[in-house]
């Protein structure tokens, strides 16, 4: 890569951070004096927030830029950061919970986002541990992660009602500030996280070698991992708590330093904070000029994910090495059983599922079982299951197209893609029905799977461009979803109420259109049941034996977000049944490509109907969204996988 | 990246041919001009060779000499940037992909993960070329995969999980799936260099047997000189993308070919009765 001219370059955004400054101010003390009339109330003005925010910017920007070289440099994976770790929504959900359900602890709000970013990183990195923290498990774990804390922190303020909606625009990253307080602590904390980079940036030299090199070197790795990971997460907490989630810019500083020609990872560790400082303060004049010329209020994370998304997709043709198929046989083996009798099992379970789903309820008077509401219960039942089956023959298609159990059929970007399209049509026709929203989730879904398609065809449909390229998709997609929900309309506040994944007034034309949807795709799957045994061993062996692997690949994804956008208009993103359905049926010993389906499938229906009824009965006569229940299961799924991994060691 | 030609009559019709045994060799590789580079650096000079069926070639060269490259445009897993590969006389990018699976079939240096699948199941994956995605299971399909088996001695694990098999067991399973998709060029990178030396030889052995009983080509990148030399009908020596040296076994195990290649420290033990020439590092 030829280096820019880095002198020049700096001084470039220098220059247009600088103007977006003056001009900014120009025109918001224009505003400031005409409704005031008053200068002294505009010098106030400018050294209680304007100047804050932009000292903010920058310092914000430093801590995100320092902790993503941290990342980066400790897990050899030039993807990560905060947000696509899930560190930032880790830090987010812990912060909404604590608002609802514990004020008081709101007093250290760096503790509390500190406390969240840290479990969804034990999350992230314990689930990957067995695969060695292979840097594209670890980025899907973590957009898992940041999905589920997502949708959990909609879910916790969509039940608090809607006046904690100023939550969700915090969320998304917002610099606006009223004393130079926040801006301070944040000061404080990067100089202290800074000093201690210094401290390890001997042993993180040696480190780059490798694990083996570095033990042999005498040098303690997992304290010195696990140190420098404490400290990234403390410096995302840190960042979360006071501007909320701004995604990327610790993806894009590091990469700058790189850019403009800094060569040592010495180097690339003091460059990348100043790269973020310069990069955040100048989305976030950006945003602020937009804010001035046209009144709208975008969330500045918002706006960085808007940049970010194309950042990643620009990138994809150049990343390497993002899976390491030397070191994976020895950990994934799996044992198998005969299908049979497992399969059976299985539809005994959903069986029941549906049975307890119709028959069993809360009610004014305590707990009964009986019939009597089974009618009326039986459309939302028929189309939860014929949705999470299908949720789960993507989840199959997906991890068997790509070769990597952590996929899942949100890495197709189609769920938020058919959110994004929601979004236009509500924006555009606030009184839009029912029949206007399906139309719109599904003409969003479509474009994004044709996008998706269309991009990663110039690559040969790599299953690891597939996965980052749907990845950045999502992740610019949600940006959209993110603003508009931000915007505190009704459209926003519909809108959040999909993200966590509370179900659409279900029906029997829904049901039956799902259910059709199901027994047309299933045979389109069967026929290509010999490529989904063949593609797990990777494009290699693939192509040398002689499956046209390009074409499949496009086939199955365009089944594979068929479904995933068919269940979504019904039930919404339902993050984790998709990754889990297909895991379980793996793990109860299903391995054969068919079997393997049919018990996703199984799965995948059972988990539906049962994380539902849990949202109905928990906190009766209140329904709890759907989406707060799929993510709980999926995170102790997480947790649970983590147990036994650590058990049977790596 | 063609499109498979899927006619239904085409797996067929090469089975005919096949049986016929108006071609037993089956058909030559020739490369006219074929080079690669990447990132704007050389991997493979225009080279401009031809590789006889049935006959056991030996790639052989240091460290980044471009062994493994010359392997993958053979496979067609890369495509040269300049030049062209042929293939008889059809040129490699008009073979539909299982047409040409039909023809070549390639071992990667390392096998991937089979998550839980049986060694039965691995090796019948090998009939895909034949039968592809929709297409019965034939007589003929089961016949080739349990004579695939038999022929590495799999018998006994044909049941167990792929996984659980030692690193030389796996190996022949691998081996067994390109013998069933009966393709007529083997080519394997490096396929034995993580195993023990009883054990390459043991690898190796059976694929030279498989070009005396069927007349199948081989082109195997392999790190061990003597083994090469061992087993080899053929050695092709590359250096720094270039072709430095071709020519028999014999011919090769001279020093003055050898340190050229592999440092001044390479010297070579000649052949004396029935001991072969050895090359050893003084």
């Amino acid at each position: 890569m030829k280096p820019f001219p880095r002198f020049w370059l700096v001084m470039a955004i220098v220059a247009v951070v600088v103007a977006l400054a003056v001009v900014n101010h120009a025109l918001l003390l224009d505003a400031v004096s005409t409704e005031a009339g008053n200068r002294a109330f505009a010098a106030v003005f400018v050294v209680r927030a304007e100047l804050p925010r932009l000292a903010m910017a920058l310092v914000a920007g430093a801590a995100l830029g320092l902790s993503s070289a941290l990342l980066q440099r400790v897990l050899r994976n030039p993807l990560a950061e905060p947000a696509t770790l899930g560190l930032s929504a880790g830090a987010q959900l812990a912060m909404v919970a604590a608002t609802v359900v514990l004020p008081a602890a709101m007093a250290y709000p760096t503790a509390v986002a500190f406390a969240g970013a840290a479990a969804a990183a034990v999350l992230v990195l314990a689930a990957t541990a067995r695969r060695r923290f292979e840097p594209l498990s670890v980025i899907l774990t973590g957009m898992m992660v940041s999905l589920t804390a997502t949708a959990g922190a909609a879910a916790v303020i969509l039940a608090s009602g809607d006046y904690m909606t100023g939550l969700f625009i915090w969320g998304g990253g917002d610099l606006t500030q009223d004393g130079w307080t926040p801006t301070l602590r944040l000061a404080a904390i990067l100089v202290a996280a800074g000093c201690g980079t210094l401290l390890a940036l001997r042993p993180l030299a040696l480190l780059t070698l490798g694990d083996a090199e570095a033990k042999a070197a005498g040098l303690a790795t997992g304290t010195l991992r696990l140190a420098v990971i404490a400290l990234a997460v403390w410096l995302a907490a840190a960042t979360t708590a006071e501007i909320g989630i701004v995604g990327f810019i610790g993806l894009a500083a590091p990469l700058i330093a790189r850019l403009i020609g800094v060569r040592s990872s010495t180097g690339r560790l003091v460059a990348a904070p100043l790269a973020g400082a310069l990069l955040l303060s100048l989305a976030d004049g950006a945003v602020q000029l937009t804010g001035h010329l046209t009144g709208l209020r975008i969330p500045t994370g918002a706006a960085t994910a808007l940049i970010g998304g194309p950042l990643i997709l620009a990138l994809v043709p150049r990343i390497v090495n993002l899976t390491r198929p030397d070191v994976l046989p020895a950990a994934a083996f799996l044992s198998r059983r005969p299908a049979g009798p497992v399969l059976a099992a299985l539809a005994v379970v959903l069986v029941a599922t549906v049975a307890l789903a119709l028959t069993a309820g809360r009610g004014v008077d305590g707990w009964h079982v009986d019939a009597a509401n089974a009618d009326w219960r039986l459309a939302r039942v028929g189309l939860l299951a014929a949705a999470g089956a299908l949720v789960g023959m993507a989840g199959t298609v997906v991890q068997r197209l790509t070769g990597n159990p952590m996929a899942s059929p949100e890495v197709l970007g189609v769920g938020v893609g058919a959110g994004a399209g929601l979004a236009a049509v509500l924006v555009a026709v606030p009184v839009a029905g029912l029949g206007m929203q399906a139309a719109g989730m599904l003409a969003g879904a479509v474009l994004t799977l044709f996008a998706l398609l269309a991009f990663v065809r110039r690559h040969g449909f790599g299953a690891e461009r597939l996965l980052i390229a749907g990845i950045a998709l999502g992740a610019l997609l949600s940006s959209v979803l993110t603003s508009v929900i931000a915007t505190g309309s009704p459209a926003g506040f519909l809108l959040l109420g999909w993200v966590s994944g509370a179900l659409i007034e279900p029906s029997w034309s829904m049901a039956t259109g799902t259910a059709a949807i199901l027994a047309g795709l299933t045979p389109l799957v069967i026929l290509n049941a010999r490529a989904l045994a063949i593609l797990p061993l990777g494009e290699t062996a693939a192509r040398s034996l002689g499956l046209a692997t390009a074409r499949t690949r496009a086939g199955l994804v365009l089944i594979a977000g068929a479904a995933t956008a068919a269940s979504t208009l019904s039930i919404g993103p339902m993050s984790f049944i998709g990754l889990i359905a297909p895991h379980l049926a793996r793990s109860l010993g299903l391995g054969r490509p068919l079997a393997h389906l049919a018990g996703a499938m199984l799965a995948g229906a059972a988990l539906t109907i049962a994380a539902d009824w849990l949202a109905r009965m928990i906190a009766f006569p209140y329904q709890l969204p759907l989406g707060l229940f799929a993510a709980l299961i999926g995170g102790g799924y997480l947790a649970v996988r983590f147990a036994r991994g650590a058990r049977g060691g790596a | 990246m063609p499109a498979d030609p899927g006619q239904p009559g085409s797996a067929g019709d090469a089975l005919h041919e096949r049986r016929s045994g108006v071609d037993d060799n089956g058909p030559d590789f020739a490369l006219d001009g074929a080079g690669f580079s990447a990132g704007g650096r050389p991997i493979l000079r225009r080279l401009s060779l031809r590789l006889a069926a049935g006959r056991l070639h030996a790639l052989v060269g240091p460290n980044g000499s471009g062994k493994s490259t010359f392997l993958k445009l053979l496979a067609r897993q890369l495509l040269p940037d300049a030049g062209a590969i042929r293939l008889g006389d059809r040129p490699l990018p008009d073979f539909g992909s299982r047409a040409f699976a039909r023809e070549v079939a390639f071992m990667p240096q390392f096998t991937p993960a089979t998550d839980g699948m049986t060694v039965k199941e691995l090796v019948a994956l090998g009939r895909f070329a034949w039968h592809g995605a929709l297409g019965r299971s034939s007589p003929r399909d089961r016949a080739a995969v349990e004579a695939a088996i038999e022929r590495c001695d799999l018998v006994a694990f044909a049941r167990r999980s792929v996984d659980e098999l030692s690193g030389g067991e796996r190996q022949r399973a691998w081996i067994a799936m390109m013998l069933a998709q009966e393709s007529r060029w083997l080519l394997l990178d490096e396929a034995t260099s993580a195993l023990d030396v009883g054990h390459q030889a043991d690898i190796l052995d059976l694929i030279a047997a498989l070009t005396r009983e069927r007349g199948v080509g081989v082109v195997a990148v392999l790190h061990d000189i003597n083994m090469a030399a061992r087993v080899a009908d053929e050695i092709l020596a590359l250096d720094g993308g270039n072709l430095v040296f071709r020519g028999d076994p014999a011919d090769v195990m001279r020093p003055e070919v050898l340190k050229p290649l592999f440092g001044p420290r390479v010297d070579v033990l000649p052949a004396e009765g029935p001991h072969p020439a050895l090359a050893y590092l003084r």
